[in-house]
Order: C-alpha cells, then structure tokens, then sequence
C-alpha cells in the first residue's frame, strides 16, 4: 500500500469508553498506527480535523444534539468507510433510556441551570441519520473485534464479526449454560456475539451490551423467563440496558412495559 | 466378562496412565457434568444427580456414592474429536511473492475418554461417517478418533430426557468401546471387546464374571431400555417431514424457538462447521480456522445477495428435516441418538420428540431420492496449493478470467467441476472451472464481495491457493447423441464453456448444440470473442439475448427463456442449465413444455460451501450436499425440492 | 402498402392456428403483408392506437423512453408474435417499435379487425385469446426482468 489510508476517530455522545480500547490495543495498536496514517483522534492526539478525507472513519455514540447531526453529516460526506463503534452509536446507548420520558423534566430535575443545557428530545443511531457501512458492537466494544475490523478493512476482508447468538461462541468456548443450569435470566441467546461469552463463562448471564443479533426473538425469550417465574419490570429493565432502543430489544420491552 | 472391585477403579485411571494415556471423563463443573481432564476416581461425580427437563438442568448431590444418578451433560465426544474451534493452515506470502501454506494436523497423545455412553458411540460413528465415510476423509479427525481408547459405561438408569430405546442406540453399549462398564452396587463387571481394551483389562485385578452377574446384565438392559424417559417414532419420518413442508407446526415452534443454535452446538451429531481468514495486518501471515456453526445461524445458508433462510421456521425446519429426515437418506442412519441434550440445553425447552409426534400428526408423504454412492475416502486436510496467475482477461465490468497455473498440476480437471480458490487472510470461495486442464486452469470470476473483489484485482504473476476440483462433472458421456440445448444465464456461462470447448471438438457426438445465452446487457456478455467463433462452428447454434440494450443493439433483447422454442429445443433433445436459480425455475419449466423430460435435463446448483468435500454441511441440499454429490444434478433428483423456500 | 395477405398464410401462423378456412379467409382480406426495412420506425411511444401486426419474420424491438436516460431496448420480438396488442384496447402505443433486421409483418388494420371481432365472436375469441397467451407469457417475461436475476450490480 503505498499512501497509508486515513482513518479519523470521531465522538458524539458517549463515554469514551470505546475509544479507550483502542488505545489499550497497545501492541495491536503500533501496528495499526503503522499501516494507517491516523489523522484524527480526538481521545488520544491532539491534531486538529483538518477537513481532508477519511478512508476509514470510526464514529462513537449517539447523536444527542443539533451540533452533533451536523458534524456527523459533515464527516459522513468526507469518509469512505464509516463504521459505528459501540452500543451508542450503533443503538443509541444507555442515554436512549431518556427515549422513554420527557426530557425537559428530566433536565429540569438533574442539572441546577437547565438552560446550560442543549440537547435533542432523543437519544438516536448514526444509522438513524446517515448510511453506515459497517457497525461494530458492544459497550464497550471488544478490543480483538476492534483489530480485526482494522485489519479485515486494510487486508481486504470481510471482519470476522459474526451475526450470531451469545451462545454460539458460549458453547464453542465450552461454558455452562447459566439460563438452563442456574435458571440466570441470561440475554444471550437474542444478543449479538462478539464479547466472548464473557458474563455466562463468570457464571453471569448476559446483559445484551452487544444488541440484538439477527432475528433477535427477544418476546420469545422474555415470555419463556416469565414462565419461568421472572417478573415483568425485571424483564424490561433487563431489555432496557445498554442497547434499549434498538428495535428487537424496544419493541419487547414496550410490549411488557403495556402489559 | 469381568468383576472389577468399586475400590478398584483408582487401579483403571493407573492402568490407563500405564499406557501413557491422557484421561478425560465426566466431572463436576460450573453446577453440570462436563467432560474434562480428570486425575482419577476422585474427579468422578459419584453420588451426583442430575434433574434434566426441557430447558432445565440441575445437579444434586446426595444419596449412594455410585455413578447411576446422572446422565449424559452438554458434553459428548464431539469435544474431543472435532473441537470447536482450529487451525486448519497457515499461510504465509514469501520473500519471492510466493504463497507457502502449511496444514496444521493435530497430534494427539494417547488418551482415553471415561464414561461414555452408548448414545454417544452411535453419534461417534455418525460424525465418523459425515467427517471420514464420504468421498474425502479429514485427517485431523481420524487422529484425534485413533488415538483415544473409550472406557463406556452401560446405562441402567436413563434420564428424564433419554430416548435411546427409541433411536436403537441404546442403553447397552454394542460399538466403539474398547471397555464397557455396567454398575453393580458392589463393583462393576467389565467387557473389553477390542484389543487395546483387553490390554487395559489385563493390567487390572478383576476376577470373571459369575453367571447370574452376566444375566444380571441383561435384566438391567432390558429395565433400563423400557424406563426411557421420552421416546419418538422415528419410522417412516423422512418421508412425512419432507411430504410436511408446509405443516402448521413449524410456524408454532418458530414462534418460540430463539434461533440460537445451543440445540446443535450440543448435539453429538451435528458436524456443520464456517470458517475464518484471520491475518497479520500486513496480510502477510494468514491463517485457516475452523469453528462450529450451526443451520440456525443466518451466515449457514448465505449467499451473494440474500440467504436462503431468512426465517427461523425455515431454520427449525432445515435442522429437523435434516437431523431426522435427510440424514437418513445420506449415511443410512437418523442423525438422532435419543440423548436428550438438544432437549434439556434449549434455553426455551423445545422438545423434538414433541415436534416429531406433532408432526407426524398431518397429512402428506413425500419419497426422498437417494444421494448418489461415492467411492470412499481419499484424505483431504483441507490445505490449499501454491498457484500464479499466468493471465487475466477482462470480460466485462465486473468479471475477469484469472489463467492460473498450479504448481503441482492437479488430476480430474473437467467441466462442471470446481475448485476452491483463495486469497490468505481474504478467504476462500468456490469457482467453477470454465476452461484449462490439469495444470493451468481458467477460472471466469464475478466481482460481488470480499473475496471476489480481491480475486478480480490480481496480475499476471500474483499467487493464489487452489484446491480441488471438487464436485460432479457435467455427465458429458450420458449426453453425447442426442441434440444438447444449453441454457446460460449471466456468469452461467462460465461452467458450461468447457462442456461447450468439448462437445464442440467432438462433432460426431454432439451433432447439434444450441446455446441460449441469455446476459444482463450487451456489455455483459462474457467470452464474447470466443462466441464469434462459435457462429463459425457447423455444430454450434447460437442464440444470444440480453435484458436490455441500446436500440442500436440487433440481437435478441428479454429473458433468455423467450429464446426456446422449436427451433431451439430440438425434439429428443438433453439440456444444461447454469444460470441465477429463478431464471432456471422458469427454464426447467419452458423446457419441460418443449418436451425435455427432467431426467434429461442437467442443472447446476449453487448453495454457501466452506469445505466442498462434505464436512462443513453448508451446502445441504435436502439429501444432498451439492459439494460431493452435486454441483451437477440431473433434474429429476432434485424436482421435490426446487424452487422450495427455506431450503 | 404491400400486398395483400392470403388465407394460407394466415393459416400458417401459429397465433392464428384455431381459425377456420373460413376465418382465415376473413382475416386475410384485411391484412396485408409488408417488407420493412432495418431502421425504420413502426410506430412510437405516445402514438395513438394504431394496427396490429404479427411478425413473419425478421426482428422488432420494442424499447422505451427514461427520463434522463438513453432510451432502452426491452423487448425484442421475432417470427409468430404479436405486435402493438394495445391496439385491441384503443390505448396508446406503451413502446417504440424499431426494425433492427429487414422484416415482413403481417398487418391487420385496425378499425376492421374490431368490426370483424365484433361481428364474428367466434373470430374474436379466437384472437382475443391468442393475444391473451402471449400476454401471459410476455407477463412472466417481464417478471423475470424485473427480479433482475443476475443480482444485484455492486455499489
Ligand atoms: C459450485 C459453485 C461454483 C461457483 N462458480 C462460480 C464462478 O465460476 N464464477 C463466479 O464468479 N462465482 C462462482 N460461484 C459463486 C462464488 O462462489 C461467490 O460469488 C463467492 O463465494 C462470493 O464470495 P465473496 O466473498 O466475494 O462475497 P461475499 O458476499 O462477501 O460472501 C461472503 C462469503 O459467503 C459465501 N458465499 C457468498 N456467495 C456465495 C455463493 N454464491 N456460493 C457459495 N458461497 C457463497 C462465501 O463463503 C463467501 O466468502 C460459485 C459458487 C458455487 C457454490
Ligand atoms: S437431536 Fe437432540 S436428542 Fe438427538 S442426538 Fe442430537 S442432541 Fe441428542
Ligand atoms: S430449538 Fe432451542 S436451542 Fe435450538 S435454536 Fe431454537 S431456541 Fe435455540
Ligand atoms: S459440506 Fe462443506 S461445502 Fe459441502
């Protein structure tokens, strides 16, 4: 590859959580700051965005304000390859729970000087707003995917990112099931892989920080735990997590919430 | 038949270590029994129960140190024969742009596995069949399979959720063990029908068996074979659940089941596998894992552009149709062995035995044709050969004919074959052979995704792996005397241009082709100067319509279906078809009015392929894996299913 | 306007295989058989209703204007079909209909083949029939076009 491809790394509303594990990729990281020409990284440099384009663009959280929108527009149009990484972003993040109440009064309770405060009624996706060319999940998201997202786009691959249940990678890691052997409400079966199994293999079930996978049953899952004993308002605060207000997850915990 | 002292059993763990073996058996973990490495008889879960139900799996401990209270757990030899996930090759690019690709092949120690059931030596012997018995044999698993010794244990007390009986695959161990335990209060009485068994038996302090011990055996068989917990009739199931397609059934069970894939990743049968291209980020180092899928996931069935089964009663239905119905067909046996395990680890506890007994329940039988018998076992580790590319011609937008020329050369090169073509770190995809011979191959490639994109980029002189070919030529010699009607649709082409090359060079065989070709657009067409040529050909009749042109286009313009008629489809004749599966939907259709009967009409079929030497299960087909017993089938095998949505 | 056409070869034309001598022999006298040269213009997207043609040989294609677009060939016709049915409804021509290699057609003036269907049912039904085959073949033709089989073009 002769000219290094640029990557840019852009925040809306998040934590920063994200970005984070790209620095802690330490080793991984010289690598990939070898191959790529890193030319905007707001957590980790301090070089300006210098208004040039993107070919990769890696964007955190969700757009909360007017001022987001548009700078999200604006890098949309520059960048080749735009990427949503983690739950904000890809889902609208643990702030989309204000999806569900009203924002002035929320304001009104929180913060001594509401005016200070700008922001839209919603928490929403990038992929509400713009085309999105690939979605990296997780809250945060999981270093090794991170890699191989980065290499698989300068390798020229498709990332090994697998659509797929929790469980799958549960079972391949050989972990015990904890929904079937402890009776956990556990969310991996209708959530995205991608972190390993990490909860069921601690003996925890999974809190879905990933997002609904493909064809994410979580009605049928939610009716089968409530048979099984696990009141509503458990159920729709377990939906509502991380990942509240993408589609499979909020449909199923509006369906409980009515009732 | 021999006496072992319960005291003793510290004695078989010494005996097996003896032999330099590595000992796994069932032990407690994380509140199941799993299998795992153990010490000895202390490791062992005596006096452990398990309470199994649908969705449901709790283990107690208490009552009589004996090993009767439990059953089998989520773990079976599958673990230890196809792990779930593994290195096939790494690859490597040379300091001379060479690729260099070398197997990974498992080298496992001696060992023993203890404890297991009869179930699961019937499913051992399935997966053996799936992974060895067909026309390829995949080495990794016959190493792992040869090198342990399995101590069984005969059943006397089956669980909630065992059906074995059933399945005639139990209780009583009748294959695959080298020694069998039955327990008795005071000891256990032990059978060694191999060799190396009786090599173990022989280091032991055991006494024969009295003969009412050995009848006491059979008593507990016959007890323990009518004390099933579950049972299914399996009798005659293939032909209903393939006459049931549209049972109501398998929409009720679609609206609980998750699609979550825990049933197969439990099952000991279930052998479907996908794969993975990691890299360095240079690309330079690559690698080929392997790890296990499942039909419920959604990559099981994709294809460029869509998958196949989009819905989970399509994924439900292409598990069970297959698990207890095609399976049959393809290794003589239901892919069942009545252990329960898909029933107890579904995490909503979906029952099959209850879905098979509502689905016997209905109307419709349909016959399930045979897969074609393949001549066994020639070993394949999977590891693709070091290839360049000699030249590249540009076919149109978006397709490209890569000339590559194998170093090695490779045997069995014919039209309607395919070989595996990959890039390290990119992937590997199926291509089918649309010219060459054994030692350069022409392989036509449209550019639709990763793989593709980066196979339609390469030079002259950059290097490419090829295994294969793999796969059912088209039957060339079953088609010679009589008029040929090819129909081709889009890089349809590209197959039939060998069969073309050849039937062409043998006029007397093959007085009369036509080749209705039908592209998306004049700039489409593939081989375009080569079919200029074949307007020459006396033998040759062209007919070449596209979907649409420029009005300055003089040629035909619609779907290459308007192209047969009379005059195209001679009476008597056979046909080839290749082509976008819909567009041959209508063709097999328009060709049938035209008086070609379906066994005299070749199509090819295309499904997801990881393997192509049917160990992957990707490309299942109703009783066929289009990899080994396709992609070339005659119509008529596959009729009943065509056009079938979810399949 | 070419020649006149003769019951025999109305009855050599599959379309019109479930006519009578008789029929035929009614059809004919008001069609005409006419030699068209490469390039010309049948008629064109917009016209008002006009003949009704089969093609004896040779090859029509119908194409269509896109806005923005160059115009595109849809369909090509070749010997034994039906050309500018719309003509049995009264409505506008839906296509351009252009002669890319020397052809004959057979034609069928309008305004007598309507009289004569109204007049004959039987002859109607057989034609309206006929037209309405080859609709239904022409339907599930366009079908396939619109699945655009061949995928998807990238990006
Ligand atoms: C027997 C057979 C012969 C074929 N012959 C040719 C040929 O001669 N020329 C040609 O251009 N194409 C051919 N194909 C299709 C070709 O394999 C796919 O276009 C290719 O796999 C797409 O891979 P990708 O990574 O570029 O696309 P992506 O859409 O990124 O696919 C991702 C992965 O899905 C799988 N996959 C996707 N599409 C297919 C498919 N159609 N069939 C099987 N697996 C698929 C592959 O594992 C692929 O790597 C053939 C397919 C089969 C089964
Ligand atoms: S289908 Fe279920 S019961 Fe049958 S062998 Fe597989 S896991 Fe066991
Ligand atoms: S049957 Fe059960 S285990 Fe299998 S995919 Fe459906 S929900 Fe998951
Ligand atoms: S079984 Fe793997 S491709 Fe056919």
């Amino acid at each position: 590859m002769s000219a290094r491809p640029r990557l840019g790394i852009f925040k809306m509303a998040s934590c920063d959580g994200c970005q984070l594990q790209l620095v802690g990729c330490e080793d991984e990281l010289l690598a990939v700051a070898g191959a790529l020409d890193i030319a905007f990284f707001a957590v980790a440099t301090s070089k300006k965005d210098d208004g040039g384009r993107y070919d990769l663009a890696l964007v955190e959280g969700s757009v909360s304000n007017e001022e987001q929108l548009a700078h999200l527009l604006d890098i949309r149009a520059r960048s080749d390859f735009l990427v949503t990484i983690g739950a904000c972003a890809t889902s609208g993040g643990i702030q989309a729970l204000r999806n569900w109440r009203d924002v002035d009064e929320m304001i009104r309770v929180v913060y001594a000087t509401p005016s200070y405060i700008d922001t839209l009624a919603t928490s929403t996706p990038i992929a509400d707003h713009v085309p999105v060319d690939f979605e990296l999940r997780g809250c945060p998201i999981d270093k090794g995917q991170l890699v191989e997202l980065i290499t698989a786009f300068l390798v020229g691959r498709r990332p090994a990112i697998r659509d797929e249940s929790v469980c799958m990678e549960c079972k391949r890691a050989g972990a015990t099931c904890v929904l079937v052997a402890k009776g956990d409400p556990c969310l991996g079966p209708i959530t995205h892989a991608g972190c390993g199994a990490i909860c069921p293999r601690f003996g925890r079930g999974c809190y879905g920080c990933f997002g609904p996978k493909e064809r994410a049953a979580a009605s049928a899952l939610a009716a089968h735990l409530a048979s099984g004993g696990v009141p509503a308002e458990a159920l729709v605060r377990k939906l509502r997590g991380f990942t509240a207000w993408a589609p499979a997850f909020r449909d199923a915990s509006d369906a409980l919430d009515e009732g | 038949m021999q006496f072992l002292e319960r005291a003793a059993l510290d004695a078989l763990f010494d005996a097996l270590r003896a032999e330099g073996r590595a000992v796994l058996g069932p032990t407690v973990v994380d509140g199941a029994i799993r299998l795992a490495p153990i010490d000895g008889a202390q490791d062992l879960p005596a006096g452990w129960t398990d309470a199994q139900g649908p969705g449901h799996y709790r283990l107690r401990r208490g009552g009589d140190a004996t090993f009767d209270g439990y059953v089998v757990g989520p773990d079976s030899l599958k673990q230890v024969f196809f792990p779930s996930k593994e290195t096939l090759y790494r690859a490597e690019r040379r300091a001379d742009g060479k690729l260099g690709f070398s197997p990974v092949l498992p080298d496992p120690g001696a060992s023993a596995v203890l404890g297991v059931r009869a179930c699961d030596l019937a499913a051992a012997r399935i997966q053996r069949a799936a992974l060895e018995g067909g026309p390829y044999a995949e080495p990794r698993h016959r190493a792992r399979r040869e090198a342990a010794l399995i101590v069984a244990v005969n059943c006397t007390r089956p669980g909630a959720l065992c059906f074995c009986a059933s399945t005639e695959t139990g209780p009583r161990v009748t294959e695959g063990a080298d020694l069998v335990l039955t327990e008795r209060p005071d000891g256990f009485l032990v059978e060694a029908p191999t060799q190396a068994g009786r090599a173990v038996l022989a280091r032991l302090d055991t006494r024969p068996a009295a003969a009412d011990e050995v009848a006491w055996v059979d008593d507990a068989m016959r007890e323990a074979a009518a004390n099933m917990g579950r049972e299914v009739d399996l009798d005659g199931l293939p032909e209903q659940l393939f006459g049931r397609l549209d049972h109501a059934r398998w929409k009720i069970v679609a609206e609980r089941c998750l699609a979550c894939g825990n049933c197969t990743s439990v099952c000991p049968t279930c052998f479907c596998s996908t794969s993975e291209h990691p890299s360095s980020i240079d690309g330079d180092e690559a690698s080929r894992v392997r790890l296990w899928d499942s039909c419920f996931t959604e990559e099981h069935a994709y294809i460029h552009g869509g998958g196949f089964r989009p819905r989970t009663e399509d994924r439900y239905r292409q598990w069970l149709t297959h698990k207890v119905g095609a399976w049959v067909a393809q290794f003589g046996t239901s892919g069942c062995v009545g252990c329960g395990r898909c029933i107890a680890w579904c995490p909503v506890g979906i029952d099959l035995t209850e879905e098979i007994a509502a689905l016997r329940q209905g109307e419709g039988i349909a016959a399930l044709p045979a897969p074609p018998a393949h001549a066994c076992a020639t070993d394949e580790d999977l590891v693709p050969r070091a290839a360049t590319v000699t030249r590249v011609e540009r076919e149109s937008d978006d397709v490209v004919t890569l000339h590559v020329a194998v170093d090695e050369g490779l045997q069995g090169v014919l039209p309607g074959r395919f070989c595996q073509v990959s890039l390290p770190g990119i992937g590997e995809v199926p291509i089918s052979i649309s010219g060459g011979d054994g030692a350069l191959l022409e392989h036509t490639i449209r550019a639709v995704g990763r793989a593709t994109d980066a196979l339609c980029a390469l030079s002259p002189g950059d290097a490419v792996g090829i295994r294969g070919p793999y796969g059912r030529a088209w039957p060339l010699e079953a088609l010679a005397g009589r008029p040929v009607v090819v129909v081709a649709g889009g890089i349809g082409l590209a197959p039939l241009r060998g069969a073309l090359r050849s039937m062409i060079a043998r006029p007397d065989e093959f007085p009369e082709v036509h080749l209705c070709y039908g592209a998306r657009s004049p700039a489409d067409v593939l081989y375009a100067k080569e079919l200029l040529g074949w307007m020459e050909v006396p033998t040759m009749h062209l007919h070449l319509t596209v979907d649409h042109a420029s009005p300055a286009w003089l040629g035909h313009v619609g779907v290459v279906t308007r192209l047969l008629d009379a005059r195209s489809v001679p009476a008597g004749a056979s046909a080839m078809i290749c082509g976008p599966e819909i567009m041959m939907r209508f063709t097999v259709e328009r060709l049938a009015q035209l008086g070609v009967p379906d066994e005299r009409t070749w199509v090819t079929m295309e499904r997801n392929m990881q393997c192509a030497t049917g160990f992957c299960g990707r490309c299942q087909y109703g009783p066929y894996f289009v990899c080994k017993d396709g992609p070339v089938f005659s119509f008529d095998q596959i009729r009943f299913l065509f056009g079938e949505e979810g399949y | 306007m070419g020649t006149p056409a003769s019951a025999d070869l109305i009855g050599d034309i599959l379309l019109f295989a479930g006519l009578t001598p008789p029929m035929r022999a009614k059809l004919a006298a008001i069609a005409a058989v006419e030699p068209l040269p490469a390039g010309a213009t049948i008629f064109e997207e917009g016209d008002p209703a006009g003949d009704l043609y089969v093609v004896l040989d040779g090859r029509i294609t119908l194409s269509v204007r896109i806005p923005g677009e160059p115009e595109r060939s849809i369909l090509s016709l070749r010997e034994g079909e039906l050309l500018g049915w719309s003509a049995l409804l009264g409505r506008k021509r839906v296509a351009t209909a252009r002669v890319v290699l020397p052809s004959q057609v057979l034609r069928l003036r309008r305004s007598e083949l309507l009289e004569l269907c109204e007049m004959d049912h039987d002859i109607g039904y057989v034609i309206m029939r006929q037209a309405f085959e080859e609709m239904a073949d022409r339907l599930l033709a366009t079908r396939l076009q619109l699945l655009d089989v061949f995928g998807p073009r990238k990006r």
